[in-house]
């Protein structure tokens, strides 16, 4: 249930330590030198519409206003558009090693992309030409097809261990690089650079960063019987690539763990753990494995989240009775208490800036979400006319909106609340989705949704356009956190 | 049937009428009903009536007992006849002597008026012969006077004559003069109306020609309005085509800020291409603004005129970017 604040506790727990490696290799990219726009002379005669766009025309209200003054400039309005995802051809990057690259570096780029739901990749088979190098490309091709942009690349092998992947986003209708780069890649860093290559697309056409090299973090659970027949729990912190590969268990328990969130950085995890058969809050460094327990004691202690300056946890805490927010200060361990109402206060999320809190209460009656200002004051409640349930909320980046699990009859949906101007869209359309959380470019959404094995994980688009399930999980999934941008 | 012969003899005729009389009865007596068929004759001989035979027999006897009579009176009359001829035979002949004795007396006193006649006849014709000398002396006198006064009145009419003759003449030259005097004034008018008229004329020309230069003129600026007024509306056709064809290619991708508008430049070469497209005016988002410019490129070529002259007036527009109703 997506608002099982009461787990019971258990113990034993393991840490593992993140290999890093990727890290130098941004420091050791290379960027390419620009081809020179070949010269604005006379382009192709060829019109530049493909049929792909022939039924834009159908939606594009056409609204002209002109003046045709001799001495003036012709002015044309055009006043429609179509909103749609960009087209973009990626080729195949070539490869000149002894056996294949061990990960489709341009399959993961176009995936990525197509998962954003701004990008329409063009199907491989569908590529007029494969072009390796600037110079071979047929530009009226690409222009035929209307793919504006155009991502070639090659593959070399340096060392039997070290790659060099090389790519050119072109500019079709310009003809000209938009950008390019050389990026040495370990053999087991092809599917991170590949990552990274789409986040530089991203950001090259869009100018808002991309979140593909970015790192999830999720608690499984894999039930199993032992010799005797007896039901066996495990439970599993680990941490992902955005796209759900990759992951490595950073944590593992037979007892409960919950709840993983990052720290703004992304080099440390708080989470809850039942290992002293208490809930407990850890604190724990990713890449040494090395953690601390921040809080502990009677009653229930869950639900921590990191301030945007990473020096306080927000928590939830039931010492006194009922659940209320505290605020503990992560280098001293002093705890300040800020709700002290006598209902379910619990899931706190810091807005940007660290001066506010939105958090989960049912003193209204049933769950809805509130702010408050961390140095107290009165909760103001920010979910109406929603439902009667909206708990968990994500904040995304820039504070405008928050992700939310609004339940109802229908059951519970990742829904998005635009806090400037109070509008409320639902985004997914499962039976039971839950634990929202935003990406660190605020574009998409992770959350945990009930599959056909289990609980799964998936992601939508802020607008609800593309929702793609992530990875190969094993068991159940919960609680998925989206870390931050690479820093 | 044959036309009956006319008889002399009473018996002859009578033997015929009978016969006939017969002929008929037995013809009309077999087919009482019929009618004759129409005789060739114009006019019928007569008409037979039924008649009895034995009627027939004592009308025949009693016809010749009368004739016996007859004959016996015709006899006796023409005895007296023959006596009274005699005696006014006679009687004629007496009475012709008598009228002979009184022709021949009527005769002598004829002759004798006859000679005196003559005699009497002739002493008339002496005297109408004097009375015609006489009467013709008479006449020559006449006529000699008569002679004398025509010479006189030939004479003065003949000075009449010349003196109208000479009025005649000074009147005609008065005439000629005058009418030289006309004929002079009125070509001197002539001159001055044909002087006049070749002012008019002229000047009438020129009002024409300006009047035709001024129609000219509004023709020439008439037909330039209505080649403006194509201009315009081809124009606006293309505007409208070329609007079409870039906001069909025109798309951005979902999530950018709301109120985005941008404003391009954009230059062509004949047929539409698209040579420069840049914008002079940034939405204040790169990714919009090169969605618009992609939107123009996608577009070119754009359905531009042939036409130079209205090429030259598209062939740098100025596009404005503003999906926002």
């Amino acid at each position: 249930m997506p608002y099982d604040w009461e787990p019971r506790p258990q113990l034993h727990g393991h840490s593992y330590c993140l290999h890093e490696n990727m890290k130098n290799n941004y420091r050791k990219m290379t960027k390419l030198v620009l081809y020179p726009a070949p010269d604005c002379g006379f382009l192709s005669a060829i019109g530049a519409h493909s049929n792909a766009w022939i039924f834009a025309i159908f939606f594009a209200g056409i609204l002209v206003q002109s003046s045709v003054n001799a001495e003036e400039i012709l002015e044309i309005r055009i006043e429609q558009g179509v909103e749609s995802a960009l087209p973009i051809a990626i080729v195949p990057f070539d490869w000149s090693a002894d056996v294949p690259p061990s990960e489709d570096v341009s399959a993961i780029i176009a995936a990525n992309l197509k998962s954003s739901g701004l990008f329409v990749p063009m199907s491989v088979g569908d590529l007029p030409s494969r072009p390796a190098k600037f110079s071979d490309v047929n530009f009226k091709d690409w222009r035929l097809l209307g793919m504006e942009n155009l991502l070639i690349g090659e593959i070399q092998q340096i060392s039997p261990e070290q790659f060099s992947v090389e790519f050119r986003l072109i500019d079709v209708y310009n003809k000209k690089q938009i950008i390019g780069f050389r990026i040495p890649s370990g053999i087991k860093n092809l599917r991170q650079t590949a990552h990274h290559i789409s986040d530089i697309i991203y950001e090259a056409i869009l100018k808002t960063k991309g979140a593909f090299a970015t790192r999830i973090a999720y608690v499984t659970v894999e039930k199993s019987r032992d010799g005797a027949g007896k039901l066996k729990q495990r439970y599993r912190l680990q941490v992902a690539d955005s796209d759900g590969y990759n992951a490595r268990t950073i944590l593992e328990s037979k007892e409960p763990l919950l709840s993983p969130a990052w720290s703004p950085n992304g080099e440390r995890i708080a989470y809850v753990s039942f290992e002293d058969k208490n809930s407990a809050i850890y604190i724990q460094n990713i890449r040494t494995g090395e953690r601390k327990k921040i809080v502990s004691g009677a009653g229930i202690n869950s639900s921590p989240a990191f301030s945007p300056d990473g020096t306080r946890l927000a928590v939830t805490r039931s010492k006194q009775g009922n659940p209320d927010i505290y605020v503990v200060d992560i280098a001293t361990g002093r705890q300040r208490r800020l709700t002290t109402h006598v209902a379910i206060d619990t899931e706190a999320s810091w807005l940007p800036g660290g001066n506010d809190i939105v958090f989960t209460s049912d003193r209204g009656g049933g769950p809805q979400i509130y702010k408050m200002n961390v140095g107290g004051g009165t909760p103001k409640r920010l979910t109406f006319g929603m439902g009667s349930y909206n708990a968990k909320a994500s904040v995304s980046p820039d504070g405008k909106r928050l992700a939310i699990v609004n339940g109802g009859g229908n059951g519970y949906r990742i829904g998005v609340l635009n806090l400037t101007d109070d509008s409320f869209e639902i985004l997914t359309k499962s039976r039971l989705d839950e634990s929202p959380s935003f990406a660190p470019n605020g574009a998409m959404i992770i959350y945990a949704t009930m599959g056909r094995r289990g609980t799964e994980l998936a992601a939508v688009s802020v607008d609800g356009r593309v929702r793609q399930r992530l990875g190969v999980q094993q068991g159940e999934i919960r609680e998925p956190a989206w870390g931050p941008l690479k820093q | 049937m044959p036309l009956p012969k006319i008889v002399k003899t009473r018996g002859f005729f009578f033997s015929a009428v009978l016969h006939l009389a017969i002929i008929i009865f037995l013809v009309i007596g077999i087919e009482p009903s019929h009618k004759l068929a129409p005789m060739e004759s114009n006019k019928p001989l007569m008409k037979a009536r039924a008649v009895n035979l034995s009627a027939i027999e004592a009308d025949k006897k009693r016809k010749a007992d009368a004739l016996a009579v007859e004959q016996k009176a015709a006899l006796e009359k023409r005895l007296a006849e023959e006596k009274k001829l005699k005696d006014e035979q006679d009687k004629k002949t007496e009475q012709a002597e008598q009228i002979k004795q009184e022709n021949l007396a009527q005769q002598k006193k004829l002759k004798q008026e006859k000679e005196r006649k003559e005699q009497q006849k002739q002493v008339q014709q002496e005297k109408d012969k004097e009375k015609a000398k006489e009467k013709a002396k008479e006449k020559e006198i006449a006529k000699q006077k008569a002679a004398k006064e025509k010479a006189a009145k030939e004479k003065e009419l003949t000075e009449k004559k010349r003196q109208e003759e000479l009025k005649r003449k000074k009147e005609a030259e008065a005439l000629a003069a005058k009418k030289k005097e006309d004929e002079k004034k009125a070509q001197e008018e002539k001159a001055k109306e044909e002087k006049a008229r070749q002012k008019k004329a002229k000047e009438e020309k020129a009002r024409q020609k300006a009047l035709d230069d001024a129609l000219a003129e509004e023709e020439r600026e008439m037909a330039q309005a209505q080649q403006k007024a194509a201009d315009e509306s081809e124009i606006a056709k293309h505007i409208r085509s070329i609007a079409a064809r870039v906001s069909a290619a025109f798309s951005y991708p979902p999530g950018l800020e709301e109120g985005l508008s941008c404003t391009l430049y954009v230059r062509m070469i004949p047929g539409g291409e698209v040579i420069e497209a840049r914008v002079i005016k940034s939405s204040g988002s790169a990714t919009f603004d090169r969605q618009a410019e992609n939107a123009v490129r996608k577009a070119s070529p754009l359905p531009v005129p042939d036409e130079p002259r209205l090429f030259s007036r598209m062939r740098e527009i100025q596009f404005t970017f503003d999906p926002n109703n």
